[in-house]
C-alpha cells in the first residue's frame, strides 16, 4: 500500500514540479512586452499619440487670435485662464501640457537607458544610431517646449541665476528631476540636439519621426531664444542647404475648406514639413470653432496678392474671419505644430539680419515669399538696412507662422530684448484685460503636484 | 430558444433516464391491516398495505421475484406485526420509517457472520471484548463515519470510541459490561443502545432543526468536515435557507443571510469595488471579489450561470483558518458552492419546481427632475443671453433642442410670437418620463422551471437536472433566458474502495439588451430634453432630435434625395436593434478517490471548463445608428452619383471571448484515530490550473443577414464629412481587436486537524502559490501563506457546570491570506498596439515603470469565536471577533509629473480592519404555533494604516471620490466635504471658509482648502449591518420576514449643479428649492442661480457638507410564506410532497435617519431603487 501511495505521489507531484518552471513563464497578457530590443524601442518612439504632441495653452495666450464672448462662455476653465493670462490660477496645476511633455521625456529616457544595455555593432549601428538620435530629439523638443511655457523668458545676462525647469535624464522614476537654471537647461537641449543631428538620417520618410534637418531647425529656434544669432544662422543655413523645399501656394485651391496637403506620407504630402507634432486638443484650437477669429490688424497686413490671405482664412461675413490654414491638412483633425522649412527660412533671415547681412537676409525672405504670392505679382523686397530688414522679417514671421506655438516664444524674446514691446489687450464681457511686457506674466506656474513652487 | 439546444438537453436527459428504478406507490388511510388469503403474491400483499395504511412501500422489482407466496389471515393486525408475519421465511427485511417501508435483501447481521465463523465467541456474554453493529439511516443506507462512543455509568462519554467504516459497520473492543453506546452522525438524531456482541442495526433518524444534533458540515472546497471539528469561522447555508428567497443567480441568495457578508449597492463603482464583501475590503487596486468555488474548483465564469435549484449548500469561509487553504486567492473570503448529488440505495426521486415572479415598473420619479416649465424657461433665458450662438454657428451642426430651434425660428422671423408661444405650450404638455413609463418600461416577468431526478442503487448514484429560466425585464425588449443541464453520476467499485464521480454541467444563456439609457441621449452624452415625445398622435414612433440640428437635417434630405433618412425615432430604434449576448458554459469534472487503507485515501480530480461569450450587436440597415454612419461619410458627386464609403447594409459588431480551463488536483486524505483519543484529519496535495482566454472583436460592414453577406471597407482612407465639408479627416470606424490572456497557477497545500476527545482541536494549514506574473523571476512568483487555529469544547470539561449554556465552544485562529495583481510587473512593460493614429504604424505604450520590489498582497486575520447553545437549544448562536491587517497592498503613489508618470502603482499601502459577527437563533415559541428568530449583527471596519504622505495638491481629489480615499488613519471609503457656511442672505450665494473667515471667493476657497480643513463624515460602507428574520409556523404553513439594517455610514446626496447653463444639464429637481429671495436661506440650502458661471461656486455647494447624509436605515427585505400541502391530500395525486411558496422582496425602507425620500443605498445619479417583486412557486416531489 505504501508503495502505491508513493507512486501516486511521485507521478502527480513531481510532474507538477518539473513543468513548474516553463509553465509559469507564459505571458499573462500576450500584448505585454518588456522593451529591450531595438524593435521594441522603435515601437515606443513611434507612439505618435504620446511622442508627437505640443503644448497649446500659449497659442491661446498669444496675440493672433481672439474669441467672441459667446465662444468664451463655452471654453474650459483652463482655456479661459490661459486666455485671460491668469498665471496664478491653480487650474494649471493639472496641466496636460506639463504632464505630457514629461511623459515624452520618460519614453525617450526609457529608450536611451535601454540602448545603453545593447551593444552597438556593425549589424545594428544604423538602427541603433537612428533610435538614439530620435530619443534625444524627442526629449529636447519636450524640454524646449516646456522652457517656452513654464520658464521665464531667456535673459543672456542672468540666465544662470533664473529658475529653469526640472531636467530628467534617466528613466528611473524614483530619481528626482533636477531643477536646473535657465542657462543649463538650454545648454542641455542644445548639446543633445547637436548629438542627435549627427545620429539621425538627414531626411525621414515619416513626418512624425525626427530627422537631422529637423534637429537643425529646432536648434535654429533655440538660438533665437538664447540670442545666439551666429549659431542660429549656421544651423538654419545648413537646413536649407540640405533641404529647402517650399510649397508653391499657387498650386493650392484657395476655395478648399482644408487647402493644405496632408502631413503624411512625406513626398505626396506637404513638402515643407520637417517634423510633425500637433497640438493637444483644445476647443479654442478646433478648426470647427467659428468663434475664434484672427485679430483684424494682423489680417489687414496680408496684401491682396498674398495667397495666404485666401489659403489661411475664410471670411464668413459680418467681419468673422476664421483660420483654416493648418498644415495638418485634411486628414488630421488637430491643428499643426512642429517644424517646417518655411520657419527655417524666416529664422535664417532673422539671424542674417541680426548678423548684419541684410541683403542676404532679404534674399532668403524673398525666396519664401515668392512661393506665397500669386505668380508674377511678387516684388522682391530690397533693403540694406539691418534694422529695417529685421522689422520686415519679424512682421512676415508673424504672418507666416500662424497658430504654430512660435508666436508666444517670439513675444517673450522680443519683449525681453526690449525691441518691440508688445502690449496685448482683449475684451471679455465688456471688461478689458491687458498683458504688459512684464516677464513674470509670460510664463505659467509649475503644477503644484511637482512640489517645486 | 434555439432548437438545437433543446435537442441536446433532451438527449442528455434521456441518457440518464435509462438507469431507472421501479417506483411503487399508492395511498391509503388506516394503520392496521386486514388481509385473508392463501398463496398471495408478494405484490398483492404490498398492494394491501398501501391501500389500507398511509405507508408507502419501496422495493426493487427483482427482489420481489425472489419471494415465496404468502398465506395469511390477519384481522386488524398492527403494521409491524403484519410485516413480521409476511416476511417470515422471506429473503427480505423491512425498514419502516417516516411513512415508508423499504424492502431490501436481508443482510447477514454481523453476529450472524461472526457465529458462522466462530460459533464459540458469540456465547461470551459477560464482558464484550468486541462489540459490533451496523449503523444505517432511516432508509437503510449504511452511514459511514458515524461516531460510536462508549458511555460510563453516569452517561458521560468515555475515551473509548470509534467510527463506522464505509459499509456502516463498527467494532469496539474491551467494552465494559452493560455499557451504553452513544451513536451520533451528522444531521441525525443520536441513539443510545446497550452494548452487546451484536448490537444489530442501529437506525439513526434524520434530525429536524435541533442544533445539538444537526452537525453542520462545512465544505472548504478541499475537504468536508463537521463544523464541530473546525477551528475557523465558517457559515453554512443549507438547501432550505437557499430555497427561502427567489432569484436567478444563486449568489443573490446570500444577501442578508450570512453574518459579515454585505452586498454593496453604490452606483459609484469601478473594477476595484466588489458587489459582495466579506468582512470588509482589504485591497485597493487588486481583485476585490471573494473567490467562488464550485464543486472543488474556483469558478471564474458568470455567477448567473449556476442554477440555484442545483445547489445543495453554500459555505462561506471567513477567517484565515477557514480560507487560507485557498492561499493567494483567499484575501477577500471564499464562497464554496456545493451542487446536488444523488444518494446510493435510494429509489428514484423526481422533483419539479416552478416559480413565477412579477415585478412592478420602476418609479422614474424617484430621481427628482426640474419641472418642464422651468426647463423651458431656462432654455429661453440662455437663448436670450446668447448661450447657443456659438453652437448655432458651429460647422459641425451640433444638435439643439426643439425649444431652441423654435426660438431661432422666431429670431429669424420665420414664425410669429403667437406661433412660438403655442409651440412652447405644446412642449410643456409632453412629459418624457411618462412616455418612458408607457413605452419603454413594462412589468417584469421571470419564469423559472427545474426538473431533477436523483437516486441510486447500492453501488451507484445519480443526479440529473434540467432548468429553464425566462426573464422578461423591466425595460422593454430586454430579456434573459437560460437553460441548464446537469448530470452527476457516482460509482463505487472494488468493494467500495474506489469512488468515481463524474459531473457534467452545461449552461446556455441568451441575454437581449436592446433598450438602454443611450437610447435617450442627445449627441451621445447629454440627457434628452424632458419634453420629448416617443409616440406621435397617430401611434407611430415619434422623431426626437439626436445628433445634428434638426432643420439642417431636414433641409439636407430635401436637397439630396439620395441620402438615407437622417431622423431618429427611439421607439423604432429599439425594434431595429438586435443586441444579444450568448453565454455557453461547459464544465466536466471527474473525481476519483481510492481508499488505500483504512483512513488513508488518495484522490485525483480534474475539471475541464469551456466558457464562450459571444456578444452580437446587429444593427439593421434601417436603424438610425447605421443610417447615420453611412450618411456621415456619403459623398454626392457633381453628376449626382452617390459614393458611400460605408456600404449600404447593416453593421454587425461581434465580441467573442472563449475561456478554456484545465484544473487538476491530486490529494492525499488521512482520517484516522492515530491513538485511541486522537483523531487526525489531514490532507495534502497540489493544484495546477490554467485559464486561457482568446478574444476577438470584429465589426462587419454591409452586413446582410439574409445572405450572410458582408462588404469590404477602406479603413485607411479619410473622408469628407457630409455635415461639415471642412472636416475631411473622418475615417471608417475600426474596432477590431485580438486579446490573449493566460492565467496559470501551481499550488501546494496541506491542512491538518488534530482532535483530542473531540474537545480540543488544533488545525494547521499551509499553502504555496505560484503564478505566471509577467517579468518576475521564478523565485518571486510564489508566496507561502499559512494559518493555525485551536478550538476547545468547554462544555465537555468535567468542571464545566454552567447549566444555562450546556454547549460552549471557544475557537481562535490566526493566519495569512493572499491576493495577486497580475496587471503589474517588476520590469518596465509596454503594451503593443497594431495601428497608430497618424502613420498607421504599430506602436507600444509603456504600461508601468519597473518595480523590482513588487510583492503579493497579504492579509493577516486573527479570529476569536464562541459557539453556544442554551438548554434545549432555545437560544443558540455564535460570536466572532476579528482583526485584519492588509500588508503590502497595491496602492497608488503620487509622483511628481516630471518623473514621467503621475502615479506609481506598487506595494505602498497597509490597512487595518476589525469587526465582529454575531449570530443568534432563538426558539421563542415551541407549541402548536412555533416562532423562531435569527438575529445577525456585523461590524466591518477598514482603516488605512500606511500610505504615502499627503501631497500638497488641492483637496478636491479627496472630495470628489467616495470610492477610495487612502489617507492614513481614515477608512478606505471615506467621504469628505467642504465646510460650508450656508447661503448669503442677500444673494443666495453659497458661503465657504477662506482661512477661517466666511467668504464667497470660491476659486480661492477651493484652492486654499487643504486636506486638514475638510469635514470628514465617515465611511460610505456601513460600519454595522445585519438582519433579523422571524419565522412563524403553524401546522404546514410557515411565514417569515427578513428585515435588514445598515448603520453608521454616509452618502453624498445629489443636487443641482448650475454649471454655465443655470443647471439645465443636470436639471435636478432641487432647482425648485433654490434660493430666490432674501429669507429663503432659512429653509433651503440650494444656492441661487449664479450671475456669472464659476465652477468653484458649484463645487462648494455640490461637495459641501450640507449634502452629506447619514445612511442609517432599516428595510424590510422580503416576506415569504410556505404551505406544505398535507399528505392526505397528496395521496389523491400520488405525490410525495407539494410545497407552495409565496415570496415578495424589496418591500421598502421602514426607518431611516436622513429626511427626504432618498433610499440611502440607491443615492447615485440616475440610480433607481429595485422594483418590488412578487413570486409564486410550486415544488412537487413524485
Amino acid at each position: 500500500m505504501k508503495k502505491l501511495v508513493f507512486v501516486f505521489l511521485s507521478i502527480t507531484q513531481l510532474t507538477l514540479i518539473s513543468c513548474d518552471k516553463n509553465f509559469l513563464e507564459k505571458k499573462s497578457d500576450q500584448k505585454m512586452l518588456v522593451p529591450n530590443t531595438l524593435e521594441d524601442f522603435k515601437l515606443i518612439l513611434d507612439n505618435n499619440g504620446i511622442m508627437n504632441k505640443t503644448a497649446a495653452f500659449n497659442v491661446i495666450s498669444s496675440d493672433n487670435f481672439v474669441i467672441t464672448d459667446a465662444g468664451f462662455q463655452v471654453l474650459s476653465q483652463i482655456e479661459r485662464s490661459a486666455y485671460l493670462w491668469e498665471m496664478e490660477n491653480s487650474v494649471f496645476g493639472t496641466s496636460t501640457d506639463w504632464n505630457s511633455a514629461y511623459q515624452q521625456v520618460f519614453y525617450a529616457n526609457v529608450v536611451l537607458d535601454g540602448l545603453n544595455k545593447i551593444v552597438r555593432d556593425e549589424s545594428n549601428k544604423m538602427q541603433y544610431d537612428e533610435l538614439k538620435g530620435e530619443a534625444l530629439f524627442y526629449r529636447s523638443y519636450a524640454f524646449f517646449t516646456l522652457l517656452q511655457v513654464y520658464a521665464a523668458p531667456y535673459d543672456p545676462e542672468s540666465a544662470d541665476q533664473i529658475k529653469g525647469i526640472p531636467i530628467k535624464l534617466e528613466s528611473d522614476v524614483n530619481v528626482k528631476a533636477k531643477l536646473e537654471n535657465l542657462k543649463d537647461c538650454y545648454e542641455q537641449v542644445a548639446t543633445d540636439l547637436i548629438t542627435a543631428e549627427q545620429l539621425l538620417p538627414r531626411v525621414q520618410q515619416i513626418s512624425t519621426r525626427p530627422s537631422a534637418t529637423a534637429a537643425l531647425a529646432l536648434l535654429g529656434r533655440l538660438c533665437l531664444v538664447t540670442q545666439n544669432f551666429i549659431d542660429g544662422e549656421k544651423y538654419t543655413l545648413k537646413v536649407l542647404n540640405e533641404y529647402a523645399e517650399l510649397l508653391d501656394y499657387n498650386s493650392l485651391d484657395t476655395s478648399a475648406a482644408r487647402p493644405f496637403p496632408s502631413v503624411h506620407p512625406i513626398g505626396t504630402g506637404n513638402v515643407e514639413i520637417l517634423f510633425y507634432s500637433p497640438f493637444h486638443n483644445l476647443s479654442f484650437l478646433s478648426i470647427s470653432n467659428r468663434e475664434v477669429t484672427i485679430v483684424t490688424e494682423l489680417y489687414d497686413q496680408y496684401e491682396t496678392e498674398d495667397l495666404r490671405k485666401y489659403l489661411f482664412f475664410m471670411e464668413r461675413g459680418e467681419g468673422v474671419i476664421n483660420f483654416k490654414g493648418s498644415y495638418s491638412g485634411s486628414r488630421q483633425a488637430t491643428m499643426f505644430s512642429g517644424l517646417t522649412t518655411a520657419e527655417a527660412y524666416l529664422t535664417a533671415a532673422e539671424c542674417l539680419a541680426r548678423n548684419n547681412k541684410p541683403e542676404l537676409a532679404m534674399e532668403y525672405l524673398n525666396r519664401l515669399l515668392e512661393s506665397r504670392y500669386v505668380t508674377g505679382e511678387f516684388h522682391p523686397i530690397q533693403t540694406g538696412d539691418s534694422e529695417g530688414a529685421l522689422a520686415i522679417i519679424l512682421e512676415e514671421r508673424r504672418k507666416e507662422l500662424l497658430a504654430r506655438g512660435t508666436r508666444w516664444t517670439d513675444l517673450r524674446r522680443l519683449n525681453q530684448e526690449g525691441l518691440f514691446n508688445t502690449i496685448i489687450k482683449r475684451t471679455v464681457s465688456g471688461e478689458e484685460y491687458i498683458l504688459d511686457v512684464k516677464q513674470s506674466r509670460y510664463f505659467y506656474p509649475f503644477p503644484e503636484s511637482e512640489g517645486l513652487n | 430558444m434555439n432548437r438545437l439546444y433543446l435537442w441536446r438537453v433532451m438527449r442528455l436527459i434521456l441518457l440518464f433516464m435509462i438507469a431507472g428504478l421501479l417506483h411503487v406507490s399508492a395511498a391509503s388511510k388506516a394503520q392496521t391491516i386486514t388481509l385473508k388469503g392463501t398463496r398471495l403474491s408478494f405484490k398483492e400483499v404490498i398492494a394491501a398495505i398501501q391501500q389500507q395504511t398511509d405507508y408507502e412501500v419501496y422495493a426493487f422489482e427483482r427482489l420481489l421475484k425472489e419471494t415465496t407466496p404468502v398465506t395469511i389471515d390477519a384481522q386488524e393486525l398492527p403494521l409491524e406485526t403484519f410485516l413480521a408475519a409476511i416476511l417470515e421465511g422471506q429473503p427480505l427485511e423491512a425498514r419502516v420509517e417516516d411513512k415508508t417501508i423499504v424492502l431490501s435483501t436481508k443482510v447477514a447481521a454481523p453476529a450472524e457472520r461472526l457465529s458462522k465463523a466462530d460459533g464459540l465467541r458469540s456465547t461470551l456474554v459477560l464482558a464484550y471484548p468486541e462489540v459490533r453493529g451496523l449503523v444505517v439511516d432511516s432508509l437503510g443506507q449504511p452511514l459511514e463515519g458515524a461516531s460510536v462512543r462508549v458511555l460510563n455509568a453516569e452517561g458521560k462519554r468515555t475515551t473509548l470510541q470509534t467510527t463506522t467504516d464505509s459499509d456502516g459497520y463498527f467494532l469496539l473492543r474491551n467494552v465494559p459490561e452493560g455499557a451504553q453506546l452513544e451513536i451520533t452522525y451528522v444531521g441525525h438524531v443520536k441513539q443510545t443502545v446497550v452494548a452487546s456482541v451484536d448490537v444489530g442495526n442501529v437506525v439513526l433518524k434524520a434530525a429536524s432543526s435541533e442544533l445539538e444534533e444537526v452537525e453542520v458540515m462545512v465544505n472548504t472546497g478541499y475537504q468536508t468536515l463537521p463544523k464541530e471539528r473546525a477551528t475557523g469561522s465558517y457559515f453554512n447555508l443549507g438547501e432550505e435557507d437557499l430555497k427561502r428567497t427567489v432569484s436567478t443567480s444563486v449568489i443573490d441568495r446570500l444577501a442578508n443571510a450570512v453574518p459579515g457578508l454585505i452586498f454593496n449597492k453604490s452606483s459609484q463603482s469601478d473594477a476595484y469595488q466588489s458587489n459582495i464583501s466579506i468582512r470588509g475590503q482589504s485591497t485597493l487596486f487588486s481583485k476585490p471579489d471573494p473567490l467562488i468555488v464550485i464543486d472543488n474548483f474556483p469558478y471564474e465564469g458568470d455567477l448567473e450561470n449556476i442554477n440555484p435549484a442545483d445547489v445543495e449548500s453554500i459555505t462561506v469561509l471567513k477567517d484565515a483558518a477557514a480560507a487560507s487553504i485557498w492561499g493567494a486567492k483567499a484575501a477577500n473570503g471564499v464562497i464554496v458552492v456545493t451542487t446536488k448529488k444523488g444518494n446510493t440505495s435510494t429509489p428514484m426521486q423526481v422533483s419539479f419546481n416552478s416559480t413565477i415572479t412579477s415585478g412592478d415598473k420602476p418609479d422614474l420619479r424617484y430621481d427628482p427632475r426640474m419641472s418642464i416649465a422651468d426647463y423651458i424657461s431656462i432654455e429661453r433665458r440662455l437663448f436670450n443671453e446668447g448661450f447657443y450662438t456659438a453652437q448655432e454657428s458651429n460647422l459641425n451642426k451640433p444638435v439643439l433642442s426643439p425649444v431652441i430651434e423654435s426660438l431661432i425660428m422666431r429670431a429669424n422671423g420665420t414664425i410669429t410670437e403667437d406661433e412660438l408661444n403655442s409651440k412652447l405650450k405644446e412642449f410643456e404638455r409632453v412629459d418624457l418620463q411618462r412616455e418612458q413609463e408607457k413605452y419603454l418600461y413594462q412589468r417584469k416577468m421571470y419564469q423559472q422551471y427545474s426538473l431533477n431526478l436523483s437516486g441510486g442503487a447500492k453501488h451507484n448514484s445519480y443526479y440529473l437536472s434540467a432548468g429553464y429560466d425566462r426573464n422578461s425585464e423591466s425595460l422593454v425588449r430586454n430579456s434573459y433566458s437560460r437553460v441548464t443541464v446537469k448530470g452527476s453520476n457516482s460509482l463505487s467499485m472494488l468493494k467500495g474502495k474506489l469512488q468515481l464521480t463524474t459531473d457534467v454541467n452545461y449552461i446556455s444563456s441568451i441575454q437581449a439588451a436592446n433598450n438602454s439609457s443611450t437610447l435617450l441621449y442627445m449627441a451621445d452624452y447629454d440627457k434628452l430634453y424632458p419634453y420629448a415625445k416617443l409616440m406621435d398622435e397617430s401611434g407611430r414612433p415619434a422623431t426626437v432630435f439626436r445628433d445634428y440640428r434638426h432643420p439642417f437635417i431636414l433641409q439636407l434630405q430635401e436637397q439630396e434625395p439620395n441620402l438615407l433618412d437622417w431622423t431618429y425615432r427611439p421607439l423604432e430604434e429599439i425594434e431595429l436593434r438586435n443586441n444579444r449576448r450568448y453565454n455557453r458554459d461547459y464544465r466536466i469534472g471527474v473525481n476519483s478517490k481510492y481508499q488505500v487503507i483504512d483512513g488513508l485515501s488518495i484522490q485525483v480530480l480534474y475539471q475541464y471548463g469551456m466558457n464562450t461569450i459571444n456578444v452580437e450587436n446587429e444593427n439593421s440597415v434601417d436603424s438610425y445608428f447605421v443610417r447615420n454612419e453611412i450618411n456621415k461619410l456619403t459623398k454626392i458627386n457633381a453628376d449626382g452619383s452617390v459614393v458611400r464609403p460605408i456600404p449600404l447594409g447593416g453593421i454587425l459588431d461581434q465580441d467573442n471571448r472563449e475561456t478554456e480551463s484545465h484544473q487538476f488536483r491530486s490529494q492525499i486524505n488521512f482520517n484516522k484515530h492515530i491513538y485511541t483519543d486522537i483523531l487526525l484529519d489531514a490532507i495534502a496535495g497540489a493544484d495546477i490550473s490554467e485559464h486561457h482566454t482568446l478574444g476577438t472583436s470584429v465589426r462587419l460592414y454591409g452586413h446582410n443577414p439574409e445572405r450572410a453577406g458582408i462588404t469590404m471597407v477602406d479603413y485607411v482612407g479619410s473622408y469628407q464629412s457630409f455635415i461639415n465639408p471642412a472636416n475631411q479627416s473622418l475615417r471608417i470606424p475600426f474596432r477590431d481587436n485580438v486579446v490573449e490572456l493566460t492565467d496559470r497557477f501551481v499550488s501546494y497545500y496541506a491542512n491538518m486537524g488534530l482532535s483530542y476527545l473531540n474537545k480540543y482541536i488544533v488545525s494547521l494549514s499551509g499553502r504555496i502559490d505560484k503564478s505566471n506574473i509577467f517579468g518576475v523571476n521564478a523565485n518571486q512568483k510564489g508566496v507561502p501563506l499559512w494559518s493555525a487555529g485551536i478550538s476547545w469544547k468547554l462544555s465537555d470539561e468535567n468542571f464545566y457546570n454552567f447549566s444555562i449554556l450546556p454547549y460552549a465552544k471557544i475557537r481562535t485562529s490566526f493566519g495569512y491570506n493572499g491576493n495577486v495583481n497580475k496587471s503589474l510587473s517588476a520590469y518596465t512593460t509596454a503594451s503593443y498596439s497594431s495601428m497608430g493614429p497618424v502613420t498607421f504604424l504599430p506602436f507600444a505604450s509603456i504600461q508601468n515603470p519597473p518595480n523590482p520590489e513588487l510583492r503579493w498582497e497579504k492579509v493577516s486575520v486573527w479570529n476569536l469565536g464562541l459557539d453556544f447553545a442554551t438548554k434545549g437549544n432555545r437560544i443558540s448562536g455564535s460570536i466572532d471577533v476579528y482583526k485584519k491587517k492588509g500588508i503590502d497592498l497595491i496602492g497608488d503613489a503620487s509622483f511628481p509629473p516630471s518623473s514621467g508618470i503621475t502615479n506609481f502603482r506598487g506595494n505602498v499601502a497597509n490597512t487595518k480592519g476589525n469587526g465582529f459577527d454575531i449570530l443568534i437563533n432563538t426558539q421563542n415559541l415551541k407549541r402548536q404555533v412555533s416562532w423562531n428568530s435569527i438575529f445577525m449583527l456585523s461590524k466591518a471596519q477598514d482603516i488605512v494604516s500606511a500610505y504615502l504622505p499627503l501631497q500638497t495638491a488641492s483637496s478636491m481629489r479627496y472630495i470628489q471620490s467616495t470610492l477610495r480615499n487612502p489617507v492614513v488613519g481614515k477608512p478606505l471609503h471615506a467621504v469628505y466635504s467642504l465646510p460650508s457656511a450656508g447661503l448669503d442672505p442677500q444673494t443666495g450665494d453659497p458661503l465657504g471658509y477662506l482661512d477661517g473667515t466666511v467668504s464667497t471667493d470660491w476659486t480661492k476657497i477651493i484652492s486654499n482648502t487643504k486636506y486638514e480643513d475638510l469635514v470628514y463624515a465617515g465611511t460610505t460602507r456601513p460600519l454595522y449591518f445585519g438582519a433579523i428574520r422571524n419565522t412563524i409556523s403553524w401546522k404546514n404553513i410557515s411565514v417569515s420576514m427578513n428585515v435588514s439594517y445598515r448603520l453608521a455610514y454616509f452618502y453624498r446626496r445629489n443636487s443641482i449643479r448650475y454649471n454655465n447653463d443655470y443647471g439645465l444639464g443636470t436639471s435636478h429637481g432641487d432647482y425648485t428649492f433654490r434660493w430666490q429671495k432674501p429669507g429663503d436661506e432659512k429653509h433651503t440650502q440650494v444656492p441661487s442661480l449664479p450671475t456669472v458661471y464659476n465652477v468653484n461656486r458649484d463645487n462648494l455647494y455640490v461637495y459641501g457638507e450640507t449634502l452629506i447624509r447619514k445612511g442609517d436605515h432599516v428595510r424590510i427585505e422580503d416576506i415569504q410564506a410556505v404551505w406544505n400541502v398535507s399528505e392526505t391530500w397528496l395521496r389523491k395525486f400520488s405525490l410525495s410532497s407539494l410545497r407552495l411558496h409565496f415570496y415578495a422582496n424589496n418591500i421598502g425602507v421602514v426607518w431611516k435617519k436622513a429626511k427626504g425620500n432618498i433610499d440611502p443605498d440607491y443615492s447615485g445619479i440616475g440610480q433607481l431603487p429595485p422594483v418590488r417583486n412578487y413570486s409564486l412557486g410550486l415544488s412537487v416531489n413524485f
